[in-house]
């Protein structure tokens, strides 16, 4: 299928599944079953089935999604025609919705602070309360995660829907407008098509509610969201000041197993659709690789094994390495769920001397040499395990990325903004927050030290070992991301963040790389 | 359609207009739109055609808006295993609040518009 066929389909897709559970609904009228749920749910299932990624659906049905905007525009019409009935009622719509839209803010900014959840979190939950469109809106200008917050909205939606009727009751709230402006002032959409169904005052009620609780909501929760992170602890400790320093290539952390959540954190990062890694390094290193069927190869400093089933879903009989245990035990139990041939072993990248019995035709290795402190050994190592005539294909941090690290400090204070400035012959080790510890809670204590290795060293370590150099590649960022995330798109052209470098070990008889003084 | 697509260029000028205030102001720009609209139909400021045509698009739209956030929606698969272990406080937060807002919301109403009368 062409690209354009495959995008057509998709939002044809979304439509027909849409239209599907939409007649569904009006025979069953259960809010478990609403649309709203019912219709992601049936896609999310179709799309795991397919195995088509989340990145290339969101891209196709942009034109969908386009729509929002207009839409919440097309709101005033709601508030415009229902203005005399407000009107008439003005102080229980004043003080229902200054109640509804305070308490909204105050109960999720509160609650999430206090709890000391990640501040994206509470950015996205932050507007949960008013109608999707509006809700992403301000989640995204607060730097919320979108999708998290249109899952919170219809579950707040949902829980109107459902309980808010015979809670109502309850409380004697019997005012059909004073029951619209709850369910819409606390369940926007939802919660309107339920007040609806009650009656048309309520109804229209709610749909008013909507309008204006979301346009409050929207105007204070930049202001409310700012104060919050002003009051950081409430009693609660501050974040603790000591921070421990991992060295990822050379100790073995993360004992936990695979429920280690250092170990959870890395794979969930370098799985995701938009990382750098996924966007920029994996393209490049699949375009290399070719066909490797009946090949043996190494995967130095496999982690949990992303790349590993790469190499072998393209036919290589592949052995993994990594110091850590517990990245490996991951590894394993995706290579045993997908039954190709793979080999894991916990080893030293320093000292890979004794680890291979026979000559391998490839050694691979992605993202880890900045965690080693000399290149010497690990080239060497990899001259001495291949072949003559094997290839080595090395994809590596850029020098110009990794000069910028921050320099190690004594007090292992977290590294400022103005500590990354670019110090290309500073050999001095860099200590860092990995990106996927960066706000994780438990992990954000955890320094990375990293090395920084100029071009110069890659090269003349590779040509050290005996290897030729055949190629080096610096990956570019795809069009693509201009389009879906332009902040993105504009740090990956500023500077490179790979270089791959291909190499050969000499097919002539005579001498062994490692061998070399 | 000819009146739907001019209601429709209505609504993406108020957009576009309010785009270019939310530089300066932490709003989002459609939320600006929207009360750029609002304030366009109150005050009676469109011409009765434009008027009639972007009520018209304007229910049009606003009949499949479930349709226009799912690709949004979907997007939950993202969210992954580095917050599952957050997640089930997440929902109990959410949940919560609702509920809270709602007895807020109904109980001051419904006290208000009792002493107005039904």
């Amino acid at each position: 299928m062409t690209q354009a066929a495959e995008k057509l389909a998709l939002v044809l897709l979304t439509v027909a599944v849409y239209r599907i559970t939409l007649g569904l609904h009006r025979r069953t009228q259960a809010p478990p079953l609403h649309p709203v749920v019912l219709t992601p749910a049936l896609l999310i299932g179709l799309l795991l089935l397919a195995g088509i990624p989340y990145r290339v659906y969101r891209q196709a049905t942009a034109p969908i999604t386009d729509l929002l905007g207009p839409a919440t525009v097309a709101l005033a019409v709601l508030l415009h025609e229902h203005l005399p009935l407000l009107l008439q009622h003005r102080k229980a719509v004043g003080r229902g919705l200054a109640g509804g839209v305070a308490t909204a803010l105050l109960s999720v900014g509160l609650v999430l602070r206090l709890l000391r959840v990640p501040v994206p979190l509470l950015s996205s939950l932050l507007p949960k309360a008013t109608t999707t469109p509006i809700a992403v809106a301000v989640a995204a200008r607060l730097g919320g995660l979108p999708s998290l917050t249109a899952g919170a909205v219809i579950l707040a939606g949902v829980t109107g829907a459902v309980l808010g009727p015979a809670l109502l009751d309850r409380l004697r709230v019997r005012h059909p407008v004073a029951r619209g402006l709850a369910l819409g002032t606390g369940s926007h959409g939802i919660g309107t098509a339920r007040a609806l169904s009650e009656s048309p005052a309520a109804g229209a009620a709610a749909g008013s509610a909507i309008v204006l609780a979301g346009a409050v909501t929207a105007a204070l929760a930049p202001v409310w969201f700012a104060l919050l992170l002003r009051l950081p602890s409430f009693g609660c400790p501050a974040p603790t000041p000591t921070r421990t320093v991992m060295r990822m290539a050379t100790e073995d952390r993360g004992t936990g197993g695979p429920t280690d959540p250092l170990v959870q954190a890395y794979d969930e990062f370098t799985g995701d659709p938009y990382s750098f890694a996924s966007l920029i390094e994996r393209p490049a290193l699949e375009a290399l690789l070719g066909d490797l069927t009946g090949q043996t190869v190494l995967d130095l400093g496999c982690g949990t094994g992303r790349y590993t089933m790469l190499l072998a879903e393209r036919g290589a009989r592949v052995t993994g390495i990594d110091i850590s245990a517990a990245m490996l035990e991951m590894a394993r139990a995706r290579a045993q769920a997908s039954g190709l041939p793979v080999r894991l072993r916990q080893a030293d990248l320093t000292a890979l001397d004794s680890l291979t019995e026979e000559p391998v035709d490839m050694v691979f290795s992605s993202a880890v040499t900045h965690y080693l402190p000399r290149l010497e050994p690990l080239m060497q190592g990899m001259a001495r395990a291949l072949r003559p005539g094997g290839r080595v294909l090395l994809s590596v941090m850029h020098p110009l990325y990794t000069s910028q690290h921050p320099v190690a400090r004594d007090d292992n204070r977290f590294p400022e903004q103005e500590d990354w400035d670019m110090r290309y012959f500073d050999r001095t080790p860099r200590r860092y927050v990995e990106p996927w510890v960066a706000w994780h809670e438990e992990l954000e204590r955890f320094l990375t030290e990293s090395y920084h290795h100029t071009v110069e060293d890659y090269i003349m370590a590779l040509l050290g070992a005996g290897l030729v150099l055949t190629r080096l590649l610096e990956p570019r960022p795809p069009e693509e991301l201009r389009e879906f995330s332009p902040s993105r798109y504009e740090i990956a052209i500023q500077y490179p963040l790979y270089m791959i470098l291909e190499a050969r070990k000499p097919a002539s008889s005579g001498h062994e790389g490692g061998d070399r003084p | 359609m000819w009146e739907l697509a001019l209601g429709f260029a209505v609504l993406v000028s108020c957009l576009e207009a309010g785009t270019l205030v939310a530089r300066v102001l932490p709003v989002p720009g459609s939320v600006l739109g929207m009360l750029l609209l609002f304030l366009l139909l109150q005050a009676h400021l469109l011409p009765a055609g434009l008027h009639r045509a972007v009520v018209r698009a304007s229910h049009a739209l606003l009949r499949h808006l479930l349709l226009l956030f799912i690709p949004v929606t979907v997007g939950v698969i993202t969210l992954g295993a580095r917050l599952a272990h957050l997640l089930p406080l997440l929902a109990a937060v959410v949940v919560g609040s609702t509920l809270l807002i709602l007895v807020v919301t109904g109980m001051l109403a419904q006290a208000a518009a009792g002493r107005e009368g039904a």
